[in-house]
C-alpha cells in the first residue's frame, strides 16, 4: 500500500470551504469581542443558541464580499441561502456568476451552471465530514459541536449579539484566525478572518422562517448524491 | 585396520563438518523463511527482474496498522500513539500515515517554482483541443476566487493568479482508498467509525525469525497497550512480516512434530524388534551424521537453509536409518562365526546401489531452475550419502561384535506374508490382477486435476488473512503482485513513456472506479510535456489579444502579477526527476523508480484492480511498457514445470528399467520394477479417486516413490537366490515403517504442498513395501527350514 499520494494539502485546503462559505460588507465587530471568552454553561450563550435554534428553517438573500490582499479590489457575489436544521445548507451564488453549493450531514455537492463540478460524499472523506459537522454547527447555533474546535467569545450589543470563535486545532489556525457571527432573533453576519489576512464578510437580508418545514422545492435543493 | 582408518578418516570429516557448520550458523542469519526464496526468477526478462529486486524488498518490509474507534478524537488519538510507538522503536526506518508542516513544506518547496509547467489534466485538455480553451480556463480560475474552495489559497495568488498549483495538487491520483488526510493523520470513516492508517518501513528484511518475532513483540504490547487506553478500539494489521511469522511458527512446530515424531517411532521400531540399547543409540549416529552434512552442504552452496527444506528434511530421518536397519537386521538373524565386517559385506551391495539411485535420484531435482528443489535436493542427497557413510565407516568398528541368532517378531511375522508369494507368483490370476489394477489406474489418469496454484505453498493464517481482507476494503486492494513496467533510454524517455501508458491505461478503464494507477510522471511530468504546457500556456494567453494581461487587471490583479507569469513562462524551468527522488516529498513514492537498468532506465506503474485481459491489451499495444502479475507468471511457470516432470517421471523409470535391465535381464528387471510402478500408478489412482489435484511437487513425490521403492525391490534382488529373504525383508518392513512415519507426519502438515507431497510419498511407500517381494527368489522365501537343508 502506498500512502505517498496523500500527502496533499488535503486537510488545510478543504477548511477553506469554511471560509468561502461567507460574505459581506457587514456591520464593524465591538472590539471587545475576541478579548471576552465565554463558558459553554453561559447563560448568554444558552439563549442566544437556543434562540436560533427555534427556526428549523431559514431562507434568506446573501451578499458576499471577499477582500483579497493580492486583488485591488474586493469580490462581490450575491444570491439566495437556505437553511435547514435537520437537512442542510443550499447556497446559491446568482451574481456574477451562477453557482449552487449544497452542504448537508451526507455530503457536499457543487453545480455550475446546473453542471455538477463537484460531489463528495461524507463518508470517503473524514475532513469532509467535520467541516460539514462544524459548518452546520455554526447555522444551526449547536454551541456543544462549536465548542469542540473553537474557543468561544460572546458580546451582547443592544438587542444584536457578536459571538467569536477561535480555533483550537492547530490546522485549523494555519488558515484561520477567527470568525464572527453576528444577530440577534436570527444569523445575520458572518465574518471570515484568514490567517492570511484576507476577510469575508458574508450577510444575511430578507430573513423569512415560515413555513417552518421545507416545501418540495426546497427539500430538492438539498439533495446531495452521497447518501 | 582398514576399518579403523576408515572409521578415523570418517569421524575427521564429521568434526570438519560440524565446525563448519558452527562456524557457518553463528556468523549471521542462516534460517531463510521467505517462500519466494523457493521459487525462480518469472524468467520474464533477466534486467527487468533484477531491477524489480529494490522493489520487491521495499514492499516485503511494510507493516501497515490501522486504529479504528467510533469516536473521532479517540481514534485519532490511539493513532498518535501508534505512530509514537512507531517512530520510538528501533525496528522501523520510515513511519509513513502522519502528514505534517513538514510534508507540506517540501511539497510546496518541491513544485511551486515549476507550477506553470505541471497542468493538470483538464487544464491541458482546455487549452490543446478546445476552441474556447483559454477563456474557459481563465473563467474556472474567476470562479475558483468566488468560490469557497480556492480561499485557502488567496496567498498564492500573486505568484499563481491561475491556481495552477492547486489544481495540479488536488489532480495528484491518492491511492489509499478511503483514506484521505485529516487533521495531520490519513483517516477514513467507515462502517460508523473513525480509522486511522500508519505504515511503517522494517530496517531489516522480514525474513529473519529475529526482526518476525521483535516486531510480533512489538505488536502484541502496542495493541495490548492500545486496547487498554482505548476501550472498543479496533486493531488491524497486515504486512509480509506478519505472514512470514505466522509461516515460520507452524512450520518450526510441524518441523518439531516430525522431527520428533519420526524420532520416537525409530527408537520405539529399534527397541520393539531388535531388544537391545546399542543398536539404538548406533542408529542415532548416521541419522546425525545425515542432518549435519546436509545441513553444512546446504549452507555452503546457498548461505540459506530454508524452513521448507528442513520440513522435508524432517521427513530424511526415516530414509537414514535404512541402511542402519540392514545392518542390525544382519547382526540379528546371523549365527557364529559372524563379525560386523562380515554383515557389512553381505549388505553391501544392496545399500551401495540403493544409495546410488536415491542421490541420482535427487541429482534429477537439481537440473530444476526450482531454488527451493535444488535446496531440498543438496539437502537430501547429501544427507543420504553421509549416513550411508557413517554405516559403512563406523558400524565394523562400533557393532557388538558378536552375532545374535535370534528371531524378532518382525521377522517371524514378515517370513509368513513372504511364503504367500511363491504361491501367489504361480497364479496366473496373480498377474491378471496386477495388470487390472495398472489398467484401472491409466483409465483413471484423466480424471485427475491439477493446480498449478503458488498460493498452495501458503497457508496463510486466518486472522491474519481476515485483517488483510478488511484493510484491503478500506485501502482499494494493492498488492504488489500485479504491475506494469515501463522503460526508456534515458530518464526523460522513461518518463514520457510512462505518459503515454498512463494515457492509455485511464482512457481504456477510466470508467471502473476500482481500477487505479499510478506512477512516478504523475508526480514529476516528463520534460516533454513540462515543455509543452509552457508552450501551451503562451500561446494562447501571451498572444496578440493580450488575454491574460485582459483578465489580470479586469480582477485587479497588481501588474507585477502579469510581469511574473510572463517571465515564469519564457524561462521554462523544468522539474526533473531526480530533484523529485531527493526531495522528503517522493520518500513513499520513490520505489516506483527503479533507476538505471543494463540497458537503460525503468519505473513501475502501481496498479490496483483491472482485469487481467484488459490490461494485457494494453501490453500488446505498448512496446516499452510490460505487465507483471507475479501470480500469473509463477503459476505458468509452475505449470510447465508440472509438464515437464511427469516426463520426469516416465523418464526416471524407463532409465531405471533399462540399468535394472543390463544388470538382471527382463523377467527380473520387470519384476523389481512392478512394485514402484504399481505404488505410483495407485497413488495416481487415489488423487483421481479422492478428487485431490496434482502438481509439481505431487510428481516430484512419484519420483522419491520410485527412488526409495526401487531400493526395496533390490535388496531382494541382491539378497540373491541362496540367502534367506526373512531378513532382508524384516529390513525393508523396518525401513518402510519410518519412511511412511516421517511422510505420514509431514502429511499433516498445514501447507498444501507438504500435504500433497507427503501423501503421494507414504501411500506410494506402502503400495512398494506389500508388493517389494514380487522381486524376490521364490526358493529364498519358503521358509528357515529350506534355508536349514542347504
Amino acid at each position: 500500500m502506498n500512502l505517498g499520494a496523500s500527502r496533499r494539502r488535503g486537510p488545510a485546503s478543504l477548511w477553506f470551504w469554511f471560509l468561502a462559505a461567507t460574505l459581506s460588507l457587514g456591520a464593524q465587530p465591538p472590539a471587545a469581542l475576541m478579548d471576552t471568552p465565554v463558558t459553554l454553561d453561559n447563560a448568554a450563550l444558552t439563549a442566544v443558541t437556543e434562540r436560533m435554534q427555534q427556526s428549523p428553517v431559514v431562507r434568506a438573500r446573501f451578499e458576499q464580499e471577499k477582500t483579497i490582499k493580492a486583488l485591488r479590489r474586493p469580490l462581490r457575489s450575491s444570491g439566495r441561502f437556505l437553511f435547514a436544521r435537520d437537512h442542510g445548507l443550499h447556497w446559491h451564488t446568482l451574481q456574477p456568476f451562477d453557482s449552487q453549493l449544497v452542504i448537508t450531514g451526507k455530503g457536499m455537492l457543487q453545480k455550475e451552471n446546473g453542471e455538477i463540478t463537484l460531489d463528495i460524499n461524507v463518508e470517503e472523506r473524514p475532513v469532509v465530514h467535520s467541516f460539514t459537522n462544524v459548518f452546520l454547527a455554526l447555522f444551526a447555533g449547536n454551541k456543544e459541536t462549536l465548542g469542540k474546535t473553537f474557543d468561544l467569545y460572546m458580546v451582547q450589543e443592544g438587542k444584536h449579539w457578536w459571538l467569536g470563535l477561535k480555533p483550537k486545532q492547530r490546522l485549523l489556525k494555519k488558515v484561520m484566525d477567527h470568525i464572527k457571527l453576528k444577530g440577534d432573533q436570527h444569523l445575520e453576519e458572518i465574518h471570515f478572518v484568514e490567517t492570511g489576512g484576507n476577510v469575508t464578510v458574508m450577510k444575511l437580508s430578507g430573513i423569512a422562517v415560515d413555513p417552518p418545514r421545507l416545501t418540495a422545492e426546497e427539500a430538492a435543493l438539498l439533495q446531495v448524491s452521497g447518501g | 585396520m582398514a576399518e579403523r582408518t576408515r572409521f578415523r578418516i570418517w569421524t575427521a570429516c564429521c568434526v570438519v563438518a560440524a565446525l563448519t557448520a558452527a562456524w557457518l550458523m553463528l556468523r549471521g542469519p542462516w534460517l531463510e523463511t521467505n517462500l519466494l526464496a523457493l521459487l525462480p526468477a518469472t524468467e520474464k526478462d533477466p534486467v527487468v527482474e533484477k531491477a524489480l529486486r529494490g522493489y520487491a524488498t521495499y514492499l516485503s518490509r511494510k507493516w501497515v496498522v490501522t486504529v479504528g474507534h467510533h469516536d473521532e478524537e479517540q481514534a485519532l488519538a490511539a493513532g498518535q500513539a501508534v505512530y509514537q510507538a512507531m517512530t520510538n522503536s528501533p525496528l522501523f526506518e520510515q513511519v509513513d500515515g502522519r502528514i505534517d508542516d513538514q510534508q507540506e513544506q517540501a511539497f510546496y518547496q518541491l513544485y511551486f517554482p515549476y507550477r506553470f509547467g505541471l497542468l493538470d489534466a483538464e487544464a491541458r485538455r482546455l487549452l490543446s483541443h478546445d476552441h474556447d480553451g483559454a477563456d474557459r480556463l481563465l473563467q474556472r480560475s474567476e470562479r475558483a476566487l468566488y468560490s469557497p474552495i480556492a480561499t485557502g489559497w488567496a496567498n498564492l495568488l500573486p505568484q499563481d493568479p491561475l491556481l495552477l498549483m492547486p489544481h495540479f495538487w488536488q489532480e495528484l491520483p491518492r491511492p489509499s482508498g478511503r483514506f484521505s488526510p485529516h487533521r495531520g493523520f490519513l483517516t477514513a470513516r467507515y462502517q460508523d467509525q473513525w480509522f486511522v492508517l500508519l505504515s511503517a518501513t522494517l530496517k531489516d528484511e522480514p525474513f529473519s525469525p529475529r526482526v518476525q518475532n521483535a516486531v510480533a513483540a512489538f505488536q502484541e504490547k502496542l495493541q495490548a497497550d492500545l486496547q487498554q487506553q482505548f476501550a472498543g478500539l479496533q486493531f488491524t494489521e497486515t504486512g509480509l512480516v506478519r505472514y512470514a511469522h505466522a509461516g515460520t511458527q507452524s512450520a518450526q512446530g510441524e518441523i518439531t512434530t516430525i522431527g520428533v515424531g519420526s524420532m520416537l517411532g525409530v527408537v520405539l521400531l529399534v527397541l520393539s524388534v531388535f531388544r537391545s540399547v546399542r543398536p539404538l543409540w548406533m542408529a542415532l549416529l548416521p541419522i546425525g551424521a545425515g542432518l549435519l552434512f546436509a545441513q553444512t552442504a546446504c549452507l555452503l552452496i546457498f548461505g540459506r537453509v530454508h524452513l521448507l527444506t528442513l520440513g522435508v528434511g524432517a521427513g530424511l530421518i526415516g530414509i537414514c536409518i535404512d541402511y542402519s536397519f540392514h545392518f542390525f537386521t544382519e547382526q540379528t538373524v546371523a549365527k557364529a562365526p559372524w563379525t560386523p565386517r562380515d554383515g557389512l559385506a553381505h549388505i553391501f551391495p544392496g545399500i551401495t546401489f540403493g544409495m546410488i539411485t536415491s542421490v541420482l535420484g535427487y541429482a534429477g531435482l537439481l537440473a530444476t531452475p526450482f531454488p527451493g528443489l535444488q535446496q531440498m535436493a543438496v539437502f537430501s542427497g547429501v544427507g543420504l550419502a553421509a549416513a550411508y557413510a557413517a554405516v559403512v565407516c563406523w558400524f565394523p568398528v562400533l557393532a557388538d561384535p558378536t552375532p545374535r541368532d535370534r528371531r524378532p517378531w518382525l521377522l517371524t511375522a514378515g517370513g509368513r506374508y513372504l511364503r504367500l508369494w511363491p504361491w501367489l507368483k504361480r497364479q496366473p490370476l496373480g498377474l491378471a490382477v496386477l495388470l487390472v489394477w495398472a489398467a484401472t489406474a491409466l483409465l483413471f489418469l484423466r480424471r485427475i486435476k491439477v493446480d498449478d496454484d503458488i498460493r498452495s505453498l501458503q497457508h496463510p493464517a486466518p486472522h491474519l488473512k481476515q485483517q488483510e481482507t478488511f484493510l484491503r476494503e478500506l485501502t482499494g486492494g494493492f498488492d504488489g503482485n500485479r504491475f506494469f513496467i515501463v522503460e526508456g533510454e534515458t530518464p526523460a524517455l522513461t518518463l514520457r513513456n510512462e505518459e503515454q501508458l498512463l494515457t492509455e491505461l485511464r482512457t481504456r478503464l477510466g470508467d471502473r472506479t476500482d481500477v487505479f494507477v499510478q506512477g512516478v510522471s504523475d508526480f514529476v511530468p516528463s520534460p516533454w510535456l513540462q515543455r509543452r504546457n509552457y508552450r501551451l500556456l503562451r500561446d494562447t494567453l501571451l498572444g496578440d489579444d493580450h488575454r491574460l494581461e485582459v483578465f489580470l487587471s479586469r480582477l485587479g490583479f497588481e501588474s507585477e502579477v502579469m510581469a511574473g507569469v510572463r517571465a515564469r513562462l519564457t524561462e521554462e524551468k523544468v522539474l526533473d526527476l531526480d530533484q523529485w527522488l531527493a526531495s522528503p516529498a517522493s520518500a513513499p513514492l520513490r520505489h516506483l523508480w527503479l533507476g538505471e537498468t543494463e540497458r537503460g532506465f525503468a519505473t513501475v506503474v502501481f496498479l490496483s484492480g483491472g482485469d487481467t485481459a484488459a490490461l494485457e491489451a494494453v501490453e500488446g499495444q505498448d512496446k516499452h511498457a510490460a505487465f507483471v502479475d507475479k501470480v500469473r507468471d509463477t503459476n505458468q511457470l509452475f505449470e510447465r514445470y508440472r509438464k515437464l516432470a511427469s516426463q520426469w517421471v516416465v523418464a526416471g523409470y524407463v532409465l531405471i528399467f533399462l540399468l535394472l535391465l543390463k544388470r538382471y535381464g527382463l523377467y527380473r528387471g520387470a519384476l523389481i520394477l512392478t512394485p514402484p510402478l504399481l505404488a505410483a500408478l495407485s497413488v495416481l489412482l487415489f488423487l483421481a479417486l479422492s478428487g485431490l489435484p496434482l502438481n509439481l511437487f505431487g510428481l516430484l513425490g512419484l519420483l522419491l516413490v520410485l527412488g526409495i521403492g526401487v531400493d526395496y525391490t533390490l535388496f531382494f534382488a541382491e539378497t540373491g537366490a541362496t540367502r534367506d529373504h526373512d531378513a532382508t525383508f524384516m529390513a525393508i518392513i523396518l525401513s518402510a515403517c519410518t519412511t511412511i512415519l516421517s511422510f505420514g507426519l509431514l502429511a499433516l502438515s498445514e501447507t498444501p504442498v507438504l500435504r500433497l507431497f507427503g501423501t503421494t510419498v507414504w501411500l506410494g511407500i506402502s503400495v512398494a513395501l506389500v508388493l517389494s517381494p514380487i522381486a524376490g527368489y521364490s526358493q529364498a522365501m519358503t521358509g528357515p527350514e529350506q534355508e536349514d537343508k542347504t
